[in-house]
């Protein structure tokens, strides 16, 4: 008689050795596995919530692959640009350069805990993650290739993670921080616990129904798809967390947590924040991004840190305030150094800007006012007029231009280590840095590199460096349907 | 030998990289960074332009940028005065 599911999962997934000719601390070292070193009895007890059959798991990726391309085969054959709005598009190309290549680095973290988890079960599991983040990597791969005959600049979705563009070296520095360059612990608790449990949820299922809206069925199925991935791996993240604490280590979880919360939020509001305000067509916008955060990360994942007993990140009333205002300085960023960009951006139109007041009282006063000036410099004295004449400083942790300022309220700061000053765009990126300056302290930011001569100096050079071919450009090109309105009204 | 300095304009919305010598007067970063942002993202009032450090100490602008004791990588504040 065949044993039934039940019979045999657990002994299968929860496979462990008793060495006899080497220490458990050989195979697993510290330095790989993480710290505080347990021995496997501090680490039997690992279990995860919903259990799988490696049969269950090919079985139901089998189904979601083939609910994928079902939408593929319908829809992907229309023309992307005819079909789509086109801030929308924008969208999908940061978003494919930005997530594809980073899923697939990923797939590094996974297979480091598969191989350097301290118990069976983890190990299990972290395999199924690695073959997710695969798939993660597949799936948008083969969109964007889909769509390249529409845009070449698609092919964004493979080339960004290799190349030097600033936004995709924050990126890399981010991810290096929390799972390629991390032991098998640090990774549990930094990227499944903190980035996938706290922070993609926003990004896949907010982002899908906003997808939803704006009729891109593809990739609303894309990312949905994603996130019942990420939700199962992301349990890793607990049972490890709750051996850490158990063991005396609540005070590095606790580090841990802020850590890379704070490096999570800086990553989130650059491209989810201003991905939701600014380049999801208006009447797809099914909440803020502001609203968005309060209400799956920090009412939702403020619960596990109960559970847990850690407390708010220090720095959680800098966090607060900034969800008025971040994302929307960045946005002014983005367009600004628009030609840095492999996707075009765009100007608030009226409706869009009202939108925002609506959602962010006192945006206008703030922020509409310098929008308000961009359109004058483009009445006055054409695309010159509202392009850079100087580079924007950039903080030396997360690599991302010191834009974060509130209103009247600049949160940049500096640090001299050995010898040498240090930028930084907030204190809590400061403090990162000052928790493990040898780990930090040796990358260097594009404007380092321009200073030692690794990086060209001219802006076209720069552009070339960063591997940027087709220059972001302004989405209407100049010719805003509202600044022509109100021109014929006034002439 | 030039040095980097980071540029922040009161009501701008990030930091600017400006190369200077260390003997240039104080008064050419603020010409420089008002340059590159009055009328095009902050509001022109007619104050004159001030120059603060990281600390918050109004800067004199007769001075060398490294007499005013900003040197490689410092970060300053322009403001227009009230």
């Amino acid at each position: 008689m065949a044993l039934q599911r039940d019979d045999w999962l657990d002994v299968a997934r929860k496979v462990d050795w008793e060495f006899r000719y080497v220490d458990e601390r050989e195979v697993y070292p510290e330095v790989v596995s993480g710290s505080p070193w347990l021995s496997h009895e501090s680490w039997k007890n690992w279990e995860e919530a919903y259990r799988n059959t490696y049969r269950e798991y090919v079985q139901n990726q089998l189904v979601k692959d083939d609910s994928v391309f079902a939408v593929r085969d319908a829809l992907g054959k229309a023309k992307i640009t005819e079909r789509l709005d086109p801030a929308w598009v924008q969208l999908a190309k940061f978003h494919n350069g930005a997530i594809a290549l980073g899923e697939y680095a990923a797939c590094l973290g996974e297979l480091r805990m598969a191989r350097f988890g301290r118990d069976g079960a983890w190990r299990t599991m972290a395999n199924l993650g690695a073959l997710d983040e695969i798939r993660h990597t597949q799936i948008p791969l083969m969109i964007g290739q889909d769509l390249l005959k529409f845009d070449s600049r698609f092919d964004w979705t493979h080339k960004a993670y290799h190349t030097n563009e600033w936004a995709m070296i924050a990126a890399r520095h981010l991810f290096d921080d929390m799972f390629t360059a991390a032991n098998a612990l640090d990774t549990a608790i930094q990227l499944t616990f903190v980035f996938e449990t706290g922070f993609t949820n926003l990004q896949f299922i907010a982002m899908a129904a906003m997808a939803d809206g704006a009729d891109d069925h593809v990739f609303e199925k894309m990312l949905a798809s994603i996130q019942t991935d990420e939700s199962r791996h992301a349990q890793q993240g607990h049972p490890v967390l709750r051996t850490l604490i158990e063991n005396g280590g609540k005070e590095y979880g606790q580090y841990l947590l802020d850590k890379m919360w704070w490096r999570s939020w800086r990553i989130f509001l650059a491209l989810t924040g201003t991905s939701m305000d600014y380049l999801t067509p208006v009447h797809a916008r099914r909440q803020s991004f502001k609203e968005f955060m309060e209400e799956w990360i920090n009412d939702q994942f403020l619960k596990n840190l109960e559970e847990f007993g850690l407390e708010k990140p220090w720095f959680w009333d800098q966090f607060v305030e900034e969800l008025d205002h971040a994302h929307h300085s960045f946005q002014l960023g983005l367009y600004t150094y628009r030609q840095t960009l492999w996707f075009d951006e765009p100007v608030p139109s009226p409706e869009e800007r009202a939108w925002l007041e609506e959602k962010y009282p006192g945006w206008t006063e703030t922020y509409g006012s310098i929008w308000d000036n961009i359109e004058k410099m483009w009445d006055e004295r054409g695309e010159l007029g509202t392009l850079p004449y100087s580079l924007p400083s950039l903080c030396n942790l997360c690599q991302l231009p010191t834009a974060f300022r509130g209103p009247g309220k600049n949160t940049a700061c500096t640090l001299e280590h050995n010898g040498r000053k240090y930028l930084f765009c907030s204190e809590p990126c400061r403090w990162i840095f000052q928790q493990q300056p040898e780990r930090f302290a040796e990358h260097q930011s594009v404007i380092d590199r321009i200073f030692k001569g690794d990086c060209p100096t001219d802006i076209y050079a720069v552009l070339d460096w960063m591997g940027v071919e087709q220059h972001g450009k302004d989405l209407h090109n100049g010719e805003h349907p509202w600044r022509q309105k109100r021109a014929a009204v006034s002439a | 030998m030039i040095i980097p300095l980071y540029g922040f304009f009161e009501g701008d919305f990030l930091g600017l990289v400006l190369i200077a010598m260390p003997d240039q007067p104080v008064s050419t970063l603020a010409e420089q960074l008002s340059g590159w942002v009055l009328d095009l993202r902050v509001d022109r009032t007619g104050g004159a332009l001030e120059v603060l450090n990281e600390a918050g100490e109004i800067l004199d602008q007769s001075k060398s940028i490294e007499e005013a004791g900003l040197g490689y990588g410092d970060m300053f504040h322009v403001r227009q005065a009230a």
